[in-house]
């Protein structure tokens, strides 16, 4: 089977984000960024799939997420498109349309993403492309077959799972439980070394999302230490009740 | 501008969200209708909350989600409505959904709004990035736009209103089906639906200390959730796992379990209204964001609320 | 005879600045860079699922699947060349790797560290082509664990003392082994040794003992191991005794050549040195980051502890500190990798700056965490514990101040043998005396200088020359006043260590800065050009206070009164009679 991974490269999960003077932005500043963690179970579960077949991962950005790539390749994957852009787009849909164009060029029997980015948490890109590419596309995987051009695939809704069947091609938006992704071993970071990431340069669609401004959450006050002692557990639930009211 | 604001349901039930929703536009003072889809379900409901009309379009196939199927009929119902904005629930249907009937109709679309007003005829809409840790303003340009609001969020106000329920036979092709619901542990409360979450962290020192927190859960009809610690641990499934990488919950209640508070679990709920942490560590970060706190041994305090709440109920 | 390589230090006692040695500041290539902080990430991924320190602390073991695991992902072989299949690092580049991994492990980077730094290193040095291929595949797998055996029950410091024993068997074509190590840091864990020991050798007709090294396998008979030792901290690491009796070691195992054992030995001890210090700032910098988050999180007085001056104080220090450690480290590792200096002095100089201002550092950290700091359940106490053999092992700090001192009185003193005998014969040699003299008042008007650097490090510079000068003439008196018993002086040499140490991490500071400055502009380095200021003010306050204890001190009294006090074996001043 041949396989797409698209990827996207966000700030680690300990970031302190910081947003820059203008508001408008986020400062890059001091961001350690990584490969978004729920992409990485989409790495896995392809390599593992792929069977002989070739997996490709797929990533828009600046130069700066070629390390992305990186280590998705020192996982395992055979080959790397980048698609450049000085930024990700706000509008998901405009980073959509860029892949698509270079996910139709490709034959590919599966498309994986992450469920969503760590950063902008649009939760979008699965759906989006499923819907752009005119496939199927199953959100929030935890369980995944693949046999004779038919997915049967487990996908997490609010407590329970809903087990959902489509042909392939279809696109799948991982989940954690999916798999334990693997380490990309030291052997593995020399090869991706060698393998030549293809830059393409692809114009991503309209960007119909605006960005008024970035705000910090209001800072909740630290409250009101009720005790030391298991003792202070009446006047826990007394407050509970009738201050917060919320039991 | 017109809102049509897409009432899930599962199993025939129309979800809390839907009431949510309709509350919101009514109190944005936006023309709104909803629409319904499914086989036999209880659409009226919506009246209570306000809604004077609602769309329900049925057909035996469609009584089972299908992101295809239902994404077909709502792009149609947009147009057929003539709504320029779609508002549905942050849930997994309508994240599913969303940008599949986005997609259709060349639209924008903001995923889990917590804040949406209008600003001179347009929507400004408050959506959290990096999982809360920055909140966003953004308006949608897009001619049709998307939004998927966050549940909890808005409160469900009753005001009722005499429902007109119209249904309309769909039929469309999809090809992808849920073959099976398969239930989770036994009634199951999922952490981002409830009102109330108790969560454990490393602090209960192993999955056989979980009792304490399955039956805090119990006594407050709470949901359980689990920090990172303990689902990589191994102690809890990932889905209980509430944080920047797990889920990201907003209940009037969050209580949190030998939990320190790691910037990646604090991210996750720190928009609960109202947070008890239960720690033995003074310092620990956790008892920066909550509201009352005890600094005290949970192996001690745990086992004493479960009483008292026993007593109370 | 292999050319003299240049050292910076050893010249800097001369007065002779050797500015393109340490200008700009060394940087990793960008390949390797990449390579680097692609490794540590998945270390760190590893570390998080994998790496339990408290457990490893508390079992004393690092347990076996873990080991495995980092074998398998190829942390056994991060700087054997690609040509062995190891992945390459360069002494920076490993460096950097053992900071990372410390920072989540100290046990586990120096289990890493003994393999590496030094376990299989002299093998990397000096192994033929045969031993190498032979050995080292299997080495950079982990299928063989490397350790390093030098110590013996009577030769710490004194390595040169090792009583163990090689007698060659020119028939048999085997060396037969006997003797004991002690403190083998993997010994539990390891299959492969790199052992030292004594065999007679003929030179110039006389029968001299000297030093050789080989390569021992735990699957020679005669080879067995003691148990694991109690240690106070760096509990997961394995150590043990090494035995060896009667173990036939073929000649083709010998390491180098015959009888130079002991320069084998230090030129590894040389390289694991940087290993070992940049370890050391690794585990630092985490209980730092620990600290941190407890200073602004606790409050007292209705202020927390990061608002009050007693602890920014200690805050502003440690980052001072570990700033200036860490550029003396990675300019040294950058030495190392250019190849063709002499790094030996270096080496030393970060190794005791590391752990000295670790120790102090961590023990701050534990201070500032107040009572928490004392207790089990934080980490503080188990990073004071694994802290404290850095200042011991790979050489105490007293040994390789000695050592780094007389280098320098050496090097000094060659060039003043060349110029004149004046030290050897101070009266036949007064012409050239003179002479000399004269040089040196010259000297103090034609300086060693440095390059111009930003304006905002012109001071700091300006110290820099001032007392590097100083070095000089306190280093050329004291070879005029003490001539060869400076040896016995060590009061002196060790403040002129110091001395020269800080100079080192004046130097080191500056260029850092100074090339930050040129690549990314002098307004983006504002807090790192007030690191650089305030460390070169405070260290060339103690260059002046340690030249100018060369000769004013209170030497004599304090070795009288260590004499008498050792001669009573106890404090013998009661406060009885005052009662």
């Amino acid at each position: 089977m041949n396989i797409a991974v698209c990827i996207k490269q966000v700030p680690d999960t300990e970031t302190k984000v910081k947003i820059s003077d203008d508001k408008k932005s986020i400062a890059e500043g001091d961001i350690n960024f990584i490969l978004n963690p729920y992409d990485e179970f989409g790495v896995e579960e392809a390599l593992k799939l792929a069977d002989g077949g070739e997996v490709t991962i797929i990533s828009l950005g600046p130069d700066r997420v070629t390390s992305a790539i990186r280590s998705a390749l020192a996982m395992g994957a055979h080959k790397a498109i980048h698609i450049k852009s000085d930024a990700v787009p706000a509008d998901p849909g405009a980073t959509a349309d860029a892949l698509v164009a270079v996910l139709k060029e490709g034959n590919y029997d599966l498309i994986f993403t992450g469920k969503q980015a760590i950063d902008d948490d649009h939760t979008q890109m699965a759906s989006l492309l499923g819907e752009k590419l005119g496939i199927p596309a199953v959100n929030v995987v935890v369980k995944l077959e693949v046999s004779g051009g038919k997915v049967r695939a487990e996908r997490e809704i609010e407590g329970a799972h809903e087990v959902v069947e489509c042909p392939t091609p279809c696109v799948i938006s991982a989940q954690r439980g999916l798999n334990e992704p693997r380490y990309a071993s030291l052997k593995g970071i020399m090869a991706a070394k060698k393998i030549q990431i293809e830059a393409k340069d692809v114009n991503p669609g309209p960007n119909q999302l605006q960005i008024v401004e970035y705000n910090y959450p209001p800072q909740k006050s630290a409250g009101k230490i009720v005790g030391d002692s298991a003792d202070a557990v009446p006047e826990l639930i007394r407050l509970l009740n009738e201050e917060a009211k919320v039991i | 501008m017109k809102a049509l604001v897409f009432a899930e349901q599962r199993d025939g039930k129309i979800k809390k969200t839907a009431f949510e929703n309709v509350s919101l536009v009514k109190k944005l003072g936006m023309d709104f209708e909803c629409a319904v889809i499914g086989d036999a379900v209880d659409a009226i409901e919506l009246g209570k909350y306000g809604a004077a009309k609602v769309v329900h379009y049925k057909s035996a196939k469609l009584a089972n989600y299908t992101p295809d199927g239902y994404a077909a009929v709502l792009a149609d119902a947009m147009a057929k409505q003539g709504a320029d904005v779609l508002v549905m629930g942050a849930t997994s249907m309508g994240k599913d959904l969303g940008p599949r009937v986005a997609a259709k109709l060349n639209a924008s679309m903001a995923t889990d709004c917590t804040h949406i007003e209008m600003d001179g005829g347009d929507l400004k809409i408050v959506r959290p990035m990096y999982a809360g840790k920055v909140l966003a303003t953004i308006k949608l340009t897009s001619a049709k736009k998307v939004v998927t609001v966050r549940p909890n969020v808005y409160a469900a106000e009753e005001n009722p209103a005499s429902a007109a329920v119209e249904e309309v036979a769909s039929d469309v092709d999809f090809k992808t089906v849920v073959a099976e619901i398969v239930a989770g542990a036994k009634g199951k409360l999922d952490v981002t639906e409830a009102d109330i979450v108790v969560s454990g962290g490393r602090g209960l020192k192993g999955p056989e200390n979980w009792h304490l927190i399955e039956d805090l859960a119990a006594q407050l009809g709470a949901a359980n959730g689990a920090s990172r610690a303990a689902v990589d641990a191994g102690w809890r499934p990932h889905d209980e796992q509430v944080g920047q990488t797990g889920k990201t919950v907003s209940p009037s209640l969050y209580v949190a379990v030998g939990i320190s508070g790691a910037i990646q679990h604090l991210a996750g709920m720190s928009s609960s209204k109202y947070i008890v942490a239960i720690n033995k560590d003074p310092e620990a970060p956790i008892f920066k964001v909550a509201d009352y706190g005890i600094v005290a041994d949970l192996f001690e305090v745990v086992p004493r609320m479960i009483e008292e709440l026993k007593n109370r109920n | 005879m292999a050319p003299v390589k240049p050292s910076f230090s050893k010249a800097l006692f001369s007065g002779v600045i050797m500015e393109d040695l340490v200008f700009p500041y060394p940087k990793m290539e960008k390949e390797e860079a990449e390579n680097v902080k692609m490794m540590i990430d998945t270390f760190n991924k590893f570390a998080e699922d994998n790496i339990d320190a408290v457990k490893f602390d508390e079992e004393a073991k690092i347990p076996e699947d873990v080991i495995n695991g980092l074998k398998e992902l190829g942390f056994f072989g991060l700087n054997t060349p690609d040509k062995y299949d190891g992945f390459g690092l360069g002494s920076t580049g490993f460096t950097k790797m053992l900071s990372a991994v410390s920072e989540h492990d100290g046990s586990t980077s120096l289990m890493l560290g003994a393999h590496q730094s030094i376990g299989i290193k002299a093998l990397n040095l000096f192994g033929s082509e045969e031993q190498k291929k032979k050995y080292l595949p299997r080495l950079v797998t982990g299928e063989l664990v490397g350790a390093f055996c030098l110590t013996e029950p009577g030769a710490g410091s004194d390595a040169a003392g090792i009583k163990t024993k090689a007698v060659r068997d020119e028939k048999s074509g085997y060396y037969v082994l006997n003797g004991t190590k002690l403190w083998i840091t993997n010994g539990g864990i390891a299959d492969f040794f790199t052992v030292f020991a004594k065999e007679d050798l003929e030179i110039k007709g006389e029968i001299q003992e000297k030093i050789t090294a080989f390569i021992v396998t735990t699957d020679m008979p005669g080879v067995s191991k003691g148990k694991e030792e109690k240690k106070m901290g760096i509990r997961g690491s394995s150590t043990t005794e090494v035995y060896f009796e009667d173990v036939k070691v073929p000649f083709e195992n010998i390491v180098g050549e015959r009888g130079k054992g002991f320069k084998v030995a230090m030129e590894v001890l040389n390289s694991g040195r940087l290993g070992l210090a940049g370890g050391t700032i690794g585990a630092f910098k985490e209980i730092f980051k620990t600290t941190l988050d407890h200073i602004n999180q606790r409050k007292q007085f209705k202020k927390t502890l990061a608002e009050f001056e007693v602890i920014k104080q200690k805050v502003a220090q440690i980052t001072i500190d570990i700033y200036a450690a860490e550029s003396m480290i990675y300019l040294t590792t950058g030495l190392v990798d250019r190849g063709d200096v002499d790094y030996s002095i270096e080496s030393a100089m970060c190794k005791i700056r590391a752990t000295d201002i670790a120790w102090e550092g961590i023990n701050e950290c534990l201070q500032m965490a107040g009572g928490i700091g004392f207790m089990k359940e934080y980490p503080y106490e188990r990073n004071v514990r694994d802290a404290r053999i850095n200042k011991i092992f790979e050489g105490t700090n007293e040994i390789l101040r000695m050592f780094i001192a007389l280098s320098g009185l050496q090097e000094r003193g060659e060039y003043l043998k060349k110029i004149g005998k004046a030290l050897r014969d101070p009266i036949k040699g007064f012409g050239l005396l003179t002479d000399f003299a004269a040089d040196w008042v010259k000297d103090r008007i034609i300086t060693g200088r440095i390059r111009d650097v930003h304006p905002s490090l012109m001071n700091a510079k300006k110290d820099f020359e001032n007392w590097a000068k100083n070095l000089r003439f306190t280093v050329e008196r004291l070879l005029m006043e003490h001539s060869k018993e400076i040896i016995y002086r060590e009061m002196i040499s060790y403040r002129i260590a110091d001395a020269a140490i800080d100079l080192f991490g004046m130097i080191a500071t500056i260029s850092r800065v100074d090339t930050r400055i040129r690549d990314i502009g002098a307004d983006k380095c504002d807090k790192e050009i007030k690191i650089c200021n305030a460390f070169c003010e405070q260290a060339w306050r103690r260059v002046r206070r340690n030249l100018l204890m060369v000769d004013k001190n209170n030497d004599d009294y304090l070795r009288e009164i260590a004499d008498f006090i050792s001669e009573e074996k106890q404090y013998p001043f009661n406060t009885e009679q005052f009662f």
